[in-house]
């Protein structure tokens, strides 16, 4: 192309023409955010960073999914939808879950270990009239991340922005626990990770950390002995982390319960737990108020975009 | 000097842009009933507006809009309370706002028309396509009487691909106005229109109730925005019924005025007044 235009001899001497405007404007993209587009959203606000993490299975991107699936049903956990910047994201990970997408049994797009991590936005406001906007990002994240992180620079490096986590929920696979011959695997599985995320520094004094045994109608399905197992699990996992997490906690929850076991006054207790997650610490409350620099003008589209928007969505009702 | 005002329509392809212009047209030139707004006098050139006129006066299908159809139209009006004032209503294609869905961008012509817009119409036709879950489907079967409590098998059944056009309406719309917010600077008003009124009208609920039962993310979106978008819901039967049976076809066709076809209900009053939504549009804050 440059040769072309070198040889042309109408292009000899010929002031340079005047920058046409490009006939289309860019809009966000709606896909899951990478972090530097998720780094701009927090620049706006205090906004809740979320991070899931589990080893393979363990239902982080389900619960991830079923956050957004539970807001499009109605307000979730006293708060109403305000928008999200990666609406196609999370509609992309709820698909397998969707009538639309020719499948029969529920399922979910796995997280995949090599890509960069994704961020999912979620823009929300408390029920009643006079709440604030909240902006909320979530992330799921595989555990052999975090083991790979010990080992390689890069891969640590990688981890740069979710060390700003304020929640992180570690996700024991409830139908691996109910399981005898799995069981101890998966007590282990979910030690480990939480080991990783003590030794990458990713937890820091202020982050609360919650260890979540998800698929709970797996284990209460299995009976008596895999609630024993539950409890003693909880207390492992008390006396081996609580001195070093002081911010420590435990939850069972369904993210997306069976149906024989589903009743309409049961939602598996995803609500209670997404509040519990987005919960700002008081220390935080006060940041919350504060404002944020604006982007430098080398951030890309997408971020001015965001910046302008967010200018505004800023102001409080 | 007339005061110019300038709305935007936004919906997707069928969603009743069209058919709502045409009808507005025919009530406004007809002068024969009683409306917020009224015509002052014709607009210069009504090719166009007498075009889908025509169709819908016929009680046909009003052709939908394509990109190399779009026009603006200009209105005469005046109405109490609003003074006289020239109501510019580009009517863009409904492909334009499913590419802007796919594509992620915006052409700089509909980015004018949005920078200019005075008020917003969101207009959605009520066979919505809801993104049923399948967890939701799978309790809904397990409680009906002979259903599966069991595994459902799944042999042979492989999902489709995911792609943007697989969006449930609800995500759709609310992308489409995150859009808008995205371009404007300043508070905006939304009228959301369900069109084709008629075919949801004998379930009795308002147009709000409607939204809220079977657009809940799009519902929350207009409520927890509501300092930068002020919505109102309208439900508006243009045709005044399902066009395609030939036995309703006929029975509109036989009205001794073509006026009665129209229905526009707001909460729970329910009139012939099609300007009501853009008198709302466009009146006192």
């Amino acid at each position: 192309m440059a040769d072309a235009v070198a040889t042309d001899p109408k292009a000899e001497g010929v002031e340079p023409a005047e920058e046409v405007e490009p006939e289309f404007i860019e809009l966000f993209s709606g896909a899951a955010l990478g972090a530097t587009d998720a780094e701009v959203i927090t620049l706006r606000s205090r906004t809740h960073l979320v991070v899931f993490a589990g080893a393979e299975g363990s239902g982080k991107t389900t619960v991830l999914a079923s956050i957004y699936e539970r807001l499009n049903h109605g307000p979730f956990a006293g708060f109403k939808f305000a928008g999200s910047r990666s609406l196609l994201g999370f509609e992309e990970i709820c698909h397998l879950n969707r009538l639309a997408s020719g499948g029969v049994q529920p399922d979910t797009q796995r997280t995949r270990l090599t890509e960069e991590t994704k961020y999912y936005h979620l823009a929300l406001r408390g029920a009643e009239p006079v709440a604030a906007r909240r902006d909320i990002l979530l992330s799921a994240m595989s555990g052999e991340l975090f083991r790979m992180a010990k080992d390689s620079q890069e891969d640590a490096e990688r981890l740069t922005f979710l060390r700003r986590a304020d929640t992180i929920v570690v996700l024991v696979d409830g139908e691996r626990l109910a399981n005898t011959a799995q069981r101890t695997s998966a007590q282990a599985d979910a030690a480990d990770i939480l080991e990783s995320l003590l030794d990458a520094n990713m937890v820091s004094p202020s982050c609360q950390v919650e260890i979540v045994f998800s698929k709970l109608d797996r284990i209460a399905a299995a009976g008596q002995p895999a609630l024993d197992f539950l409890g003693k699990t909880k207390e492992k996992f008390e006396g081996k982390f609580r001195a070093r997490v002081p911010r420590l906690s435990f939850r069972n929850i369904a993210a997306r319960p069976a149906p024989p076991s589903v009743t309409e006054s049961s939602e598996g207790g995803l609500a209670e737990a997404f509040a519990s997650w987005t919960t700002l610490p008081l220390s935080a409350a006060h940041d919350e108020q504060q404002g944020a620099p604006a982007p430098s003008r080398e951030e890309r589209e997408f971020s001015k975009f965001g910046w302008r928007h967010f200018e505004r969505t800023r102001r409080n009702p | 000097m007339s005061n110019p005002a300038n709305l935007l329509f936004i919906g997707l392809p069928g969603s009743g842009k069209t058919t709502f212009l045409a009808a507005l047209w025919h009530v406004l030139s007809d002068r024969g009933s009683a409306t917020t707004l009224k015509l002052t006098k014709l607009s210069g050139d009504r090719t166009y507006l007498n075009q889908i006129t025509k169709e819908w006066r016929e009680c046909s299908q009003v052709p939908r809009t394509n990109l190399q159809s779009e026009q603006v139209v200009v209105l005469h009006l005046d109405g109490d309370g609003f003074g006289s004032f020239d109501l510019s209503i580009p009517d863009l294609a409904g492909e334009a706002f499913k590419q802007q869905l796919t594509d992620r961008r915006i052409s700089r012509h509909h980015d004018a028309f949005v920078q200019a817009a005075t008020g917003v119409m969101l207009f959605l036709h009520p066979d919505v396509q809801k993104g049923t879950q399948l967890t939701v489907a799978r309790q809904l079967e397990a409680t009906l009487p002979g259903g599966q409590e069991g595994e459902t098998s799944s042999a042979g059944a492989v999902p489709n691909t995911w792609s943007p056009e697989t969006l449930p309406h609800q995500a759709k719309l609310v992308e489409l106005l995150q859009f808008l917010l995205e371009r404007t600077q300043r508070k905006l008003r939304v009228a959301v229109v369900v069109s084709a009124w008629d075919l949801v009208e004998s379930l009795g609920r308002p147009p709000h109730a409607f939204i809220s039962r079977e657009l809940p993310l799009l519902q929350q979106f207009l409520e927890a925005n509501d300092d930068l978008l002020e919505h109102a819901v309208f439900g508006v039967s243009a045709q005044g019924g399902d066009i395609t049976v030939a036995s309703e076809k006929q029975s509109l066709l036989e009205l001794d005025d073509a006026l009665k076809r129209i229905r526009v209900r707001q909460d729970q009053d329910t009139g012939q007044d099609i300007t009501k939504p853009i008198a709302w549009l466009l009146g006192p804050g």
